[in-house]
């Protein structure tokens, strides 16, 4: 294995820096202390792609996802990946067709083995994107000891600019990389490129400098909310403010939504649009009555809309785990392929059905609806005036709706026993999103450790009341599912087969849901305990 | 992580020429590989162009007070890293012997590494030593090249004893022709008599060729320089045989 060791960037309008690394290691083989001997690698031309999720999941994880085509060289592209302690590289026999739906499944980037077996995790359900490219002309020099074995090896990148192909004259790079065992003799390498005219320490990534022709820089998208809000803010520009910084990773989410990239897009997209409705619901008391109400109905009409394709997108992700769990003697989970096959061809359908809402003229006028409550949001700080003195601030906005929202969850929550209808629980439950809306929402005015530890508290609830919800809704809609399947195709018998593993699953869930109501009452008695009171308490206390 | 073994009582059979072949290939496919030359008289280390030793020897290893990564080398290869020989290895039975659990020793070593291989090879000494019941013990697939001659059968049949005596777990054993010359009339009988009735011997076998006598003077394995010979094409069957076993 090689271990990354120093990178250098060579001064713009620096000529033939090869050569210059080059002569130095020339100069310098076969001196005491210094390596034995150089063997220069042919130089080829290569297109280096970067791959990440849309949001950053490797990039966030320490890895860094590169595929290396060596235009010149025989072979197959080659993938690299590094770690935080480690650097894989594997051959690429498969290479990923041009992106009809702009990222890939990981499978069809990265081949099985330990390199997807590291990334699986990470990555999870989104698509790799390919999120630079960058030509050069690489130049490798194996700097090696008296055995003729490689202790370090010194790469020249330059990058090759526009459409006529030449050496652009900035942004070469020269990477010692230390073959593993031999820091030493590599240090000395470093050494010796580290006094090449032309040459400084680099101190971006080779990534951060491929993304800075297409605009983007790592981590510049998240699904986690980040808004700045200060107390003093008047709660409308606060409102705008929360409301714009919603609806551009709404926006941001759209087209992924619209090519089928990966499920998370529409994710990200109704989590957009929850917190949107509930920022309205919590404190649109601020804005001008008819904005609010318009952007309410808009808002809502958004998230309605894209409710029965995330459905399906929840089945589909969850049935290889929800049928390895089902243990019965005789169980083999290949008889759901027909229900696998039913749920696919359905997301086909609400994703068209989906694509085709979303560019149609309701669709614009609702984006439209929650731009206008949007407007002056992007206003810097020092431009929105201070409070009108009948005028409201938002940390008293957001305290008196965390509270309220802390207290309803308190009291639904305390009308429930053993004996109360699963609406009930389903109505704590979207009482608790609201809190965590409010939570998140208001996040940036609160007491970061008391914030970390409410949401914990509350998370665990949260949890159990989803499992609850969602194993009551997948059963019913398997029963659904399951008389549409027979009414298409009751004649087949893998259908017949197929409905009769659903009903499995159906009992899987039901022991599920019976498990998460068992949970539910000890979980609300923690929560409704001195300890979440005492974290909600310390909320707006200042950070130690 | 999975534990090869190259292993013969019987010595210059190529045993070290499978490993660092082997090796080398489960390397290309993108493995995290390593290859531990446990002969002290550090053959694969040298074929790889690396020089032996390690701080402290077989004693501060067997004991902990080395750790199993600080020797560790990286190769000239993607992927594949070597724990060097050295010389004191000659004294691991003592080293061993002096340890709590003895037999488990190379076991609860390798389990240190393994978050940072996926696959090991262990290039044995040939002897029957505390040494190797401690390889079969670690072991999940122990690879036997066997020169087709008449005490073939012989030394197959006495391996087989041995791994079957060891205490459990005991490894998968495959065993597979080394410098086989086909002219021969008598490699030729031995493989059909070795294979007559018996299983666990692998379809590919290693012809007897110079181009693995020429991994010395050129220090690279064979699928390297010379990736059409017969040889190379040998090792990649014997590896497509060898890599789901265990």
């Amino acid at each position: 294995m090689l271990v990354a060791d120093r990178e250098f960037v060579a001064a713009d309008g620096v000529a033939d820096i090869d050569r210059a690394v080059q002569e130095a290691l020339a100069r310098t083989a076969g001196r005491p202390g210094k390596h034995a001997s150089v063997l220069a690698e042919p130089a080829s031309s290569l297109r280096r792609t970067w791959f990440d999720t849309f949001d950053w999941r490797l990039h966030r994880a320490g890895f860094a996802l590169w595929r290396t085509q060596r235009s010149k060289a025989s072979g197959s592209p080659r993938l690299t990946l590094t770690t935080r302690d480690d650097v894989l590289t594997v051959a690429t026999p498969a290479q990923p067709q041009t992106a009809a739906r702009a990222g890939f499944p990981l499978d069809t980037v990265v081949p099985a083995g330990p390199m997807r077996s590291l990334l699986e995790p990470v990555v999870e359900m989104r698509a790799l994107l390919p999120v630079a490219t960058q030509r050069f002309v690489v130049s490798s020099y194996r700097v090696r000891n008296d055995d003729e074995k490689t202790v370090a090896l010194v790469v020249v990148e330059q990058p090759l600019g526009g459409r006529s192909g030449e050496i652009s004259r900035g942004g070469s790079r020269v990477k010692v990389v230390a073959s593993r065992g031999y820091s030493e003799e590599a240090a000395v390498t470093a050494r010796i490129i580290a006094k090449v005219s032309g040459l400084t320490p680099s101190d971006t990534s080779m990534l951060a400098q491929a993304l800075t022709v297409t605009g983007r820089t790592p981590g510049d998208y998240s699904s986690k909310l980040d808004i700045a809000l200060s107390a003093r803010m008047p709660t409308e520009y606060a409102v705008r403010r929360i409301m714009r910084a919603l609806l551009d990773a709404a926006q941001r989410n759209v087209p992924g939504v619209v090519a089928g990239t990966d499920t998370e897009f529409l994710h990200d997209l109704r989590v957009a649009v929850r917190r949107a409705r509930s920022t309205l619901k919590v404190a649109g008391g601020a804005l001008p009555v008819a904005q609010a109400e318009a952007a309410s109905v808009a808002l809502k009409w958004l998230g309605d809309l894209t409710t029965p394709l995330r459905d399906l997108d929840v089945y589909v992700l969850g049935l290889d785990e929800l049928a390895a769990e089902v243990t019965v003697p005789g169980w083999n989970s290949s008889q759901l392929e027909p229900f696998r096959e039913f749920l696919v061809a359905a997301q086909a359908t609400e994703h068209a059905v989906l694509v085709r809402t979303l560019r149609s003229v309701r669709a614009k006028r609702a984006f439209a609806a929650w731009a206008a409550v949007s407007a002056g949001g992007d206003l810097p700080v020092d431009d929105i005036g201070a409070v009108q003195p009948d005028g409201s601030r938002v940390d008293s906005v957001a305290k008196s709706a965390v509270t309220r929202a802390f207290k309803r969850v308190i009291k639904a929550g305390a009308r429930i026993s053993a004996e109360s209808p699963p609406s009930d629980l389903h109505d704590l439950r979207k009482r608790c999103k609201e809190l965590r809306y409010s939570l998140e929402i208001f996040g940036s005015l609160h007491n970061p450790a008391a914030q970390r530890a409410l949401i914990d508290d509350l998370k665990k609830l949260q949890d159990c009341l989803g499992e609850f919800q969602d194993t009551e809704v997948q059963q019913h809609a398997i029963k659904t599912n399951a008389s549409r399947m027979l009414a298409a195709d009751a004649a087949n018998p893998s259908t017949i087969d197929a409905v009769m593993a659903m009903g499995r699953l159906a009992d899987r869930l039901g022991e599920r849901q019976i498990v998460a109501r068992g949970t539910f009452a000890l979980l609300f008695e923690r929560f409704a305990g001195p300890q979440p009171r005492a974290h909600l308490a310390a909320l707006y206390e200042r950070a130690s | 992580m999975k534990v090869f073994a190259t292993y013969n009582i019987k010595g210059g059979v190529g045993k070290t020429s499978a490993a660092v072949n082997l090796a080398y290939l489960a390397a290309q496919e993108g493995q995290r590989t390593l290859l531990w030359d446990l002969d002290p008289q550090g053959a694969a280390t040298f074929l790889f162009r690396i020089r032996s030793g390690v701080s402290g020897g077989a004693k501060a290893l067997v004991r902990g007070r080395t750790g199993m990564d600080d020797p560790v080398k990286a190769t000239d290869y993607d992927n594949l890293d070597l724990l060097p020989a050295d010389f004191s290895y000659r004294n691991m039975d003592l080293a061993l012997d002096r340890a709590k659990s003895p037999t488990r020793r190379i076991t609860a070593l390798l389990a240190t590494v393994a978050a940072d291989y996926d696959i090991v090879f262990l290039d044995c000494p040939p002897s029957v030593s505390l040494v190797s019941e401690s390889v079969l013990r670690a072991t999940h697939a122990l690879l036997v090249p066997l020169i087709p001659t008449t005490l073939a059968v012989r030394t197959y049949d006495q391996l087989i004893d041995f791994v079957a005596a060891a205490k459990a777990p005991r490894p998968t054993v495959l065993a597979f022709f080394s410098m086989v010359d086909r002219r021969k009339k008598l490699h030729r009988e031995s493989m059909a008599a070795l294979r007559d009735g018996r299983r666990g011997i692998a379809a590919a076998a290693i012809p007897a060729a110079a181009v693995v006598e020429n991994m010395g003077p050129r220090r690279e394995p064979v699928n390297v320089f010379a990736p059409a010979s017969e040889a190379a094409r040998a090792y990649v069957a014997l590896w497509a045989e060898a890599r789901d076993l265990g």
